[in-house]
């Protein structure tokens, strides 16, 4: 895709096959972007077969990974979140060293608490980003995300209401941003695309903007 | 300052709300006044009796004044583009509504209205929820006049849209003054006699209009003993005895007395809500009518009509009754997001107004999601019943009955997996389901605004997914949604929507 051209100026780290991220540099032919799966047959008489593409099969090696760097970001608020948990389990374990009828010696919870809250921290972020995918495609935006309720949501394009690129302290830090979708809709009113370099998601708002109409519902 | 812009041509000069209006809210203020007042004119003697007469008395140097300047302050045009609303007595508000952003326009008339001829205009707009603009109170021709210079104006916008550059005639901009009557014939869809606004009330059974007779009742106090007693006067005296003979028999005539008090207020309710229940199309709006105390008027633009709900419950249902609403942006939020096309009507009715309004007829062909829904729920009942009882019986023994609702748990599963159904074609996805409160959601394709599917861990174990299809201004617990498809199909489905939708413009 011509649109996607801006892409290629970013160093692009993507997934192998087995998951894992392999640096691709940009000059590289194999771009990892395409989507592996064929065309099918029309669906549906009325609808015009080169815009028919399916959502069937559509895996995570097939769609644009996040951007990797999304993970330190995750990492570092899964931390924060649960050190401080853990934390308040150490203040407790201290105000119950003394307690005759106390069942495990001071200590052993808190560690218990930091070990897991260490191991959540850094063994999560990778597996979500594991299973975030999108794709841009040309008159729709596709979502696919969960680790444990795995969700697809199509967006048409013509359906946005407005773009936001927003980042937090953390994001900032390392160069992420995410990319918030307005539509009219409820249930998806805003949709949220964590985890892109900040300048895909500049790039991605400002090719999803020309779409952006403003028709009354 | 007032004025509009010179250049526009107002059709209309800034106007004043009518003088009854005063009147109506000196009216409608007497109640505080007479709380106020309460033990003055009990003459009861006490000594706080002067402090009210004093706090009467500034209420009525502040109030009555606040009236005439709201009165006075209060002015109101349509330009060709917008309705300008000035109001505010210490704070003075300027609203401008664009004319092409006006959804709905609401005529009300309480009775206190009825009898001084006037009425009150609620003006909603897509993207906010409540009223954007009220004019409290004009006269209904006035109010009348409005809604039609409104429509009107856009329709003129529509017929000059294409053509950006064109601006508008001065002759197209004064049109509308005179056709005062204009869009007041249509093609009338469906009128409800008395006896079915009865009915229907029959099947509309509530505690809660039983809830706010209480509470009225709780704030006049009277003695319930006295009161139990004057009921029972006369012939019933004999039923008094035995009631105070028997607690049994007392909480079981009591039960039975709210159920039929519940019941008649319902009917009560409804009869006074949607009597002489009409409903039109006019030009590409539908336009509604209904109520014995209090008249209301509204139009529903058939353009702007989102997504269409069928409800019944399973004894309307055993009948043959159902009650159609529409969803809509931007309608008053205590209908939360939904107006009522049709109180209580047959099937054939409601094929027959979606036929009016040029909908294509709904899909024939119904679709069960899979059997699996009903391992899933038992799966997820049965644990939560589990752990219920596991950890209460640790405390309180007879819980362990409550296993016993096991098996009525698996009929509410088939029950329910009967009740979900999908149906697709050209122009349509409905989604059926619910078990008491049955839902129909029959959304145009083209009205889709986000659709998708998702599964969770469970759910993906069993091949299963649910669908949704998001509309705008769905409420977020009432939208299209359906659990436990077989994946396969749930994609499929998405997919040939969604490539339906591609197509419309």
């Amino acid at each position: 895709m011509a649109s996607r051209s801006k892409e290629s100026v970013i160093k692009i780290r993507s997934r192998d096959t087995v998951g894992r991220w392999r640096v691709q540099h940009p000059n590289l032919a194999q771009n990892p972007v395409e989507p592996s799966f064929s065309y099918p047959e029309s669906i549906d008489s009325t609808s015009p077969v080169e815009s028919n593409r399916p959502f069937a099969g559509v895996s995570f090696d097939a769609l644009t990974p996040l951007d990797p760097s999304i993970v330190k970001v995750w990492r570092l608020k899964t931390g924060i979140f649960l050190g401080i948990l853990a934390v308040g389990i150490l203040v407790w374990d201290i105000l119950n060293a003394f307690q005759a009828d106390r069942v495990l010696p001071f200590g052993v919870w808190s560690l218990i608490a930091a070990t897991l809250a260490c191991v959540i921290a850094f063994w999560l972020p990778p597996l979500r980003y594991r299973y975030w995918g999108y794709e841009l495609r040309d008159e729709e935006l596709l979502l696919v995300r969960g680790i444990f309720n795995r969700v697809h949501t199509i967006i048409p394009l013509r359906r946005i209401q407005h773009l936001d690129v927003s980042q937090d302290i953390f994001e900032r830090e390392f160069d992420v941003a995410k990319l918030i979708v307005h539509t009219a809709g409820t249930r998806s009113s805003d949709v949220i695309l964590p985890g892109l370099h900040q300048d895909v998601a500049e790039s991605l708002r400002d090719e999803m903007k020309q779409f952006i109409t403003d028709q009354a519902l | 300052m007032e004025a509009p812009a010179p250049a526009s041509n107002p059709p209309m000069e800034p106007k004043r709300l009518h003088p009854l209006t005063m009147v109506q809210r000196v009216i409608v203020s007497l109640p505080a006044l007479v709380f106020i007042m309460l033990p003055v004119i009990r003459g009861n003697g006490d000594s706080n009796a002067w402090f009210n007469l004093v706090f009467g008395a500034m209420y009525l140097v502040f109030i009555v004044p606040w009236i005439a300047i709201h009165y006075l302050r209060f002015r109101y045009w349509i330009t060709p583009d917008e309705l300008v609303i000035h109001s505010g007595v210490l704070t003075r508000r300027r609203r401008n509504i664009p004319v092409e952003r006006i959804q709905n326009i609401e005529i009300e008339q309480a009775p206190l209205q009825r009898m001084l001829g006037t009425a009150k205009v609620v003006v909603y707009t897509a993207g906010s929820a409540r009223a954007e603009g009220v004019l409290e109170y004009v006269s209904l021709a006035e109010a009348r006049e409005v809604r039609t210079v409104v429509r009107d104006l856009q329709q003129q916008m529509q017929s000059t849209e294409p053509a950006h550059s064109t601006p508008m005639d001065a002759e197209s901009t004064h049109a509308p003054i005179d056709r005062t009557t204009t869009g007041t014939e249509g093609t009338l869809l469906i009128a409800l006699d008395p006896q079915r606004v009865i009915m229907s009330g029959a099947f509309r059974f509530s505690l809660i209009y039983l809830a706010v007779i209480f509470s009225t009742l709780q704030y006049i106090e009277p003695d319930p003993t006295l009161l139990f007693s004057w009921l029972m006067r006369g012939p019933l005296e004999p039923l008094e005895a035995r009631i105070q003979a028997s607690p049994v028999f007392a909480a079981v005539l009591g039960a039975f007395g709210a159920i039929l008090l519940g019941w008649l207020t319902g009917i009560l309710v409804t009869f006074n809500r949607y009597y002489r229940f009409k409903l039109e199309r006019i030009g590409d709006k539908l336009h509604s009518s209904h109520g014995l105390l209090t008249l209301k008027e509204g139009t529903i633009p058939l353009s702007r009509v989102q997504s269409w709900i069928l409800r019944t419950n399973p004894l309307m249902e055993f009948f043959g009754w159902y009650r159609l609403e529409v969803q809509t942006m931007g309608i008053n939020l205590n209908q939360s997001g939904y107006q009522v096309a049709l109180p209580f009507g047959r099937r054939e009715e409601v094929d027959a107004i979606l036929a009016a309004v040029g909908s294509p007829a709904l899909p024939e062909a119904w679709s069960s999601v899979s059997r699996l829904t009903i391992r899933r729920f038992m799966a997820r009942s049965l644990g939560l019943l589990l752990i219920v009882v596991g950890v209460v019986q640790f405390w309180w023994r007879p819980i362990l009955w409550l296993g016993l609702i096991a098996p009525l748990l698996f009929g509410w599963a088939l029950l329910r997996y009967r009740a979900m159904r999908v149906a697709d074609d050209a122009s349509w996805v409905a989604i059926r389901k619910g078990v008491i409160r049955r839902l129909t959601w029959m959304v145009p394709v083209e009205k889709l605004q986000t659709a998708g599917w998702y599964a969770n861990w469970f759910q993906r174990r069993l091949g299963l997914a649910s669908i949704y299809v998001d509309t705008a201004g769905a409420s977020a617990g009432r939208s299209a949604e359906l659990p436990d498809i077989e994946e396969g199909q749930a994609r499929e489905l998405i997919t040939r929507v969604y490539s339906r939708f591609r197509t419309r413009p």
